[in-house]
């Protein structure tokens, strides 16, 4: 009997062990930026903002509209218009809670090997959501069935370059309740992922996926939103306590509309969002010090035809980029969210471009996770194919700001003098078997075959390619990752989320 | 022994070790295993690297690697087979080289590794080879089939020239012609009169074993 042959690698992003090589480029999961962060503001630009969101922090100050938290801000010496709801943060309680949240942390996932170090240098991937799915013949939207988003959560959980699941993906199924959606989505991805996943906070859902993270054993990010310009609801703040104090991370998004709900400069809508983000980041670090926690960056211009966010839009890019050098300056982990949502209403040639320039200008910028996969049309449409296609974007942005390894052995000056001219060549060389697959990055969907072959075998694109994979991921057995005794503690919860959701409608 | 040996060679060409091919290939004629059974030995090894080339499970490196650890070994054995007169089993005999002008191998060797996965005995002749060389090849071993590679467009024209030369000789009918590489197409290879061509390794290999009947 032949043994098999040596196991072919990978590229090392989905890769472990102690290769040194590997580890020089590679986070646990994930890539790791070993390119010097791009930075476009200059050390005095950089102060020059920092002014501005302390000024506007402490003259203008946040909408809170949560009484608790206007009484624990006011007991830490933040000055407090009760009846406006107005908080104002002094710059040195400001600059202590900047210091006190975490530069990087660690988050668990339910299979050790998806375990997350987020922040400095590393970088992640998840995936944006859909109200609904799209059928991929005539590119319109319609409400998935449940099955659909269990094939959905099958395949993300399958995408390497995927590293955890975000909120939904799609905005519930066909059949739910519309208050359920979150609880329910957050089971099926429990039974069905074994990546960390990150998960939206509103109208009390967090009771209920905080309950069943803890039944179950998971950590889970919970994620609150802002409500720009310069407000917190009071359901956000909320979530954001109870997060603290079960002990769970905690994601923040703005969503500033760039002339809409901020100004329409770059800089000044950077502004807008780093007030509020400092805003909870201050809740935060004042109520837990240390606590884990990311601030997720999520603007773009407002599309002043339509009123509508004017997703993948380059300006959205350079907002990010401003952001990030912002945020990196503070040592806070960041998220992006505007590279997974873009404006094109197909998988397409835009909505390639749209994603793969800003999800690489975010990369570049030292994100730390952002979303790229899934999305299809603005927050409208996602589907599981072009999150197969996306997840080839990501790994080539990955790939390139991997960086290179300088080394005796990546020069090779001995393997050419070895090699030498013509006939000499390198295909046969182990150095070659050792170190092709680090250097290129091979993609799952994108068509690289020779123009003759290509007529050959069926003149395919890459939209295809990516339609194949998924049925291959969705051919194997639909594996579930929840014993018997934790589904049964998950139903319960799930039976209780929907006891009190029909109360409140009553 | 003999046994343990021919596992060896098979190991050595699965973890492209062309040291430790040479050194079994020659621990087999110091021991007087039968040369064509451990060539066949390396051949199965080859053809289980082809086979998972093909899947796209290796890579052309692994493949490369793996035909030059192959050749390490066979050209111990194939000397002793010459020596002792054995008769090797094959589905033919292949002669292979790029044309003259030419000095791009990587298809050609992808070829001629996945004829002899395949099971044929292959002449590699190398690159930049001329006219007459390839005839003279076809005489000497008895070739069945001619297989000719050309990257350039401007070295295409050579492949004519050596059916040309094949007429010329009185050899046309008694070999098959296979042409393949970067600057040829099914139009070209049709004008030239060759009998076969196509844009992939596997694909020309499928087609020489139609010339073989299989």
């Amino acid at each position: 009997m032949i043994p098999p042959p040596r196991a072919r690698l990978i590229w090392p992003g989905v890769l472990r062990g102690s290769n040194q090589e590997r580890e020089t480029l590679m986070s646990r999961r994930g890539f790791k930026r070993n390119l010097k962060p791009l930075e476009i503001l200059t050390e005095d630009q950089i102060q020059d903002m920092h002014r501005a969101v302390l000024n506007v922090l402490w003259d203008t100050g946040v909408r809170i509209e949560n009484d608790w938290a206007l009484k624990f801000l006011k007991e830490h010496g933040c000055r407090v218009d009760k009846d406006n709801m107005r908080v104002r943060f002094p710059a040195e309680l400001v600059d202590e809670c900047i210091r006190r949240a975490p530069g990087s942390y660690d988050v668990k996932a339910p299979d050790p090997a998806n375990d997350l170090l987020v922040g400095g240098e590393t970088l992640y991937y998840s995936h944006s959501s859909g109200m609904q799915t799209i059928d991929l013949d005539s590119f319109e939207p319609r409400q998935p069935t449940r099955a659909e988003y269990i094939d959905c959560v099958r395949v993300l959980d399958a995408l390497p370059y995927l590293d955890h699941l975000g909120c939904y993906p799609y905005f519930g199924y066909e059949g739910i309740l519309s208050t359920m959606a979150i609880p329910e989505g957050v089971a099926l991805h429990m039974k069905y992922s074994t990546k960390h996943q990150a998960g939206c906070c509103s109208n009390d859902c967090e009771i209920f996926t905080i309950q069943m993270a803890q039944a179950v054993g998971h950590e889970f990010t919970g994620t609150i939103g802002s409500s720009p310009p310069l407000t917190w609801g009071s359901e956000a703040v909320t979530a954001a306590k109870r997060l603290v104090e079960a002990g769970l991370p905690l994601s923040t998004v703005d969503g500033c509309m760039m002339g809409g709900t901020g100004p329409a400069t770059i800089p000044g809508s950077v502004v807008v969002s780093s007030v509020e983000q400092m805003a909870m980041v201050v809740i935060v670090q004042l109520l837990q010090p240390g606590h884990r926690m990311m601030v997720g960056h999520f603007s773009l211009p407002l599309n002043m035809n339509t009123g509508s966010p004017a997703f993948g839009q380059i300006g959205a890019s350079l907002n990010n980029l401003i952001f990030n050098q912002l945020w990196r300056h503070y040592q806070i982990p960041i998220g992006n969210g505007s590279p997974g949502y873009v404006s094109a209403k197909m998988i397409d040639y835009q909505a390639g471009y749209e994603k793969g320039i800003a999800g690489l200008a975010s990369a570049l910028s030292g994100v730390n996770s952002m979303l790229l996969h899934f999305g299809v049309s603005s927050e409208l449409t996602a589907h599981p194919v072009q999150a197969v296609l996306d997840d080839d974007i990501a790994g080539m942005i990955g790939r390139f700001v991997a960086g290179e390894i300088i080394s005796e052995e990546t020069i090779a000056t001995e393997l050419i003098k070895d090699v030498g001219p013509i006939p000499g060549h390198y295909l046969g060389k182990a150095h070659t078997r050792q170190w092709w697959q680090k250097e290129q990055f091979v993609p799952q969907s994108a068509d690289r075959l020779t123009y003759p072959e290509w007529l050959q075998k069926g003149k395919k694109q890459a939209l295809d390619y990516a339609r194949e994979r998924v049925e291959a991921i969705l051919a194997e057995p639909a594996e579930t990752y929840l014993s018997p005794d934790q589904e049964a503690d998950v139903e319960k919860i799930l039976q209780e989320a929907g006891t009190y959701y029909r109360k409140r409608e009553e | 022994m003999s046994e343990q040996i021919l596992e060896n060679l098979r190991k050595a060409v699965i973890e492209y070790d062309a040291k430790a091919a040479a050194a079994w290939a020659q621990k087999a004629v110091d021991q007087k295993v039968d040369p064509v059974e451990a060539l066949n030995a390396l051949t199965e090894a080859i053809r289980h690297i082809g086979d998972l080339f093909g899947q796209g499970e290796l890579w052309l490196p692994d493949l490369i690697a793996a035909s030059e650890t192959m050749s390490a070994a066979a050209e111990i054995l194939e000397e002793e087979i010459r020596r002792t007169g054995a008769r090797q089993k094959s589905l033919g005999v292949v002669i292979i080289g790029t044309v003259a002008g030419d000095i791009h191998d990587i298809g050609k060797n992808m070829v001629g590794t996945l004829l002899k996965a395949g099971g044929f005995e292959v002449h590699d002749l190398g690159i930049d080879i001329q006219a007459g060389q390839f005839v003279e090849a076809v005489i000497q071993h008895g070739a069945q089939i001619l297989a000719m590679s050309a990257l350039l467009t401007t070295t295409a024209p050579q492949q004519r020239k050596v059916i040309e030369l094949l007429k010329e000789k009185g050899l046309r009918d008694k070999v098959k012609v296979l042409v393949g590489g970067g600057g040829i197409t099914e139009d070209f290879a049709n004008s030239i009169g060759a009998d076969g061509y196509d844009p992939t390794a596997p694909g020309a290999v499928n087609l020489a074993r139609r010339f073989a009947g299989q």
